[in-house]
């Protein structure tokens, strides 16, 4: 079974509530520009995705592989919309 | 234990829903100790979910993870498990018509096999046939597909939504410190008249008049950060009020704000399969699908997408696409790393 990958990430201050409510990560501590939360995952995947879905301005602050990954993501999500949209492309979004 | 699949996927379940209902570090024996069986077994059983992710469409893989660390050799002792779910076995069972029809069969084929327990089994297939006929009737007493309104809240729902429920019960206004979706808006206060829960697509939703917008309003729940009591005399429900009249036949809840606009999604294939089963969707050659989506927030749309990363693309309308490159340019810019390379 894979080892858990421990990832510290900042959110801007007034997501603070709404994660401490849910239960999202672990509190670490908030700084005057966010909160910082600890996450335990086996797989960083699911947790890219659902930073990003965020829609808000999230800083992955810890490991730095992690981060670099949702810099990956995020530019590769925003390269499809570089171009106007090929609505005759086969396979679409992964082709 | 026995070896046939079909047990082992009986203890599965009884270890999963075991584990989820201990909601705490479990020593592997006492899982053992419950199921009856040895360790090695329970490992095995663990093993079986975590080789299951790979085939398991985007986003599922999360929403059960089991935290095991392996035991060293011949140290069993202080080895545990926790296992950590995001809503999956919280929420009320929903089944589609084929599903509930299925489950129907069996029972009822059950009950030919065992008759000392006969009519428990025929009640149950009952229940789903019911289902079964209000679903294909298009009753409209019956909630709508994969719906329930008003279930009774799970142990573990939390106070938020166990407070909401008493003052629906007590028809009695309240204010609810809410997050609202759009992006940097701080929370705000509002004072509600609530009606009714609703449970759709996997959330809970509170159905009220706000007396902000002077209307109807659906609020989620999980966005619902406090709640209290107020002495606003409380504003009934309409004669004609239908809380199934806002929601449609896939489970989605309809806003009564905005009329909205239509929004051509790309899915790839890889995620293909979930998205069918949550949206008519159009498929084309590669296995990718097209979906229209109806669209009453747009930033559930931005959101939406963007949480599919590269999977997922805004056909129509261009201008929805410049937006959500425009959110993602923001996005990045905030990201604070060096240079990828």
């Amino acid at each position: 079974m894979a080892r858990r990958v421990r990832s510290t990430s900042c959110f801007p201050l007034e997501l603070a509530a709404w994660l401490e409510r849910n239960h999202y990560g672990e509190p670490v501590h908030a700084t005057e520009h966010g909160v910082r939360r600890r996450f335990q995952v086996r797989s960083i995947e699911p947790l890219l995705r659902w930073l990003l879905g965020l829609d808000r301005p999230v800083r992955i602050e810890a490991p730095d592989d992690v981060a670099a990954a949702f810099r990956a993501l995020s530019e590769s999500t925003l390269s499809r919309y570089a171009d106007p949209a090929d609505t005759t492309r086969p396979g679409g979004a992964s082709s | 234990m026995s070896d046939r699949a079909a047990d082992a996927l009986s203890q599965l379940f009884l270890l999963i829903t075991y584990l989820h209902h201990r909601d705490t570090d479990v020593p592997l024996q006492d899982a053992a100790a419950f199921l009856g069986c040895s360790v090695d077994e329970i490992e095995r059983l663990l093993f079986a979910v975590r080789d299951r992710p790979a085939e398991l469409p985007s986003g599922y893989d999360d929403r059960i993870q089991i935290d095991y660390e392996p035991r060293d050799e011949d140290n069993v002792d202080g080895v545990t498990v926790y296992l950590h779910t995001t809503g999956p076995l919280r929420r009320p069972l929903r089944f589609a018509p084929d599903e509930a029809l299925a489950l129907a069969f069996a029972l009822r084929w059950r009950a030919l096999a065992d008759p000392d327990r006969a009519p428990a089994w025929q009640e149950l297939a009952r229940r789903f046939e019911l289902l079964v006929a209000r679903t294909v009737s298009g009753d409209g007493d019956a909630p709508a597909e994969g719906v329930d309104v008003d279930v009774q809240p799970s142990e573990g729902s939390g106070p938020i939504l166990a407070s909401l429920r008493a003052f629906v019960e007590e028809r009695c206004a309240c204010r609810l410190q809410y997050l609202k979706p759009a992006p940097s808006a701080p929370p705000e206060w509002r004072t509600v008249h609530p009606y009714r829960l609703v449970h759709a697509r996997g959330r809970w939703y509170l159905i009220a008049w706000c007396e902000l917008r002077q209307d109807l309003r659906s609020f989620r729940v999980d966005r619902v950060l406090d709640v209290e009591r107020t002495n606003v005399a409380f504003h009934p429900p309409p004669s004609d009020f239908d809380p199934h009249a806002l929601i449609d036949r896939f489970g989605r809840l309809l806003d009564t704000e905005a009329p909205g606009f239509s929004a051509k999604v790309r899915y790839s294939a890889p995620i293909a399969q979930w998205i069918q089963e949550r949206w008519p969707a159009e498929k084309d050659s590669s296995g990718a699908v097209i979906v229209e989506h109806r669209v009453l927030d747009l930033h559930w749309l931005v959101r939406h997408v963007i949480q599919y990363g590269p999977e997922a693309e805004v056909l129509e309308p261009d201008w929805c696409r410049q937006l959500i490159r425009q959110c993602l340019e923001f996005l990045i810019e905030h990201l604070e790393l060096a240079p990828s390379s």
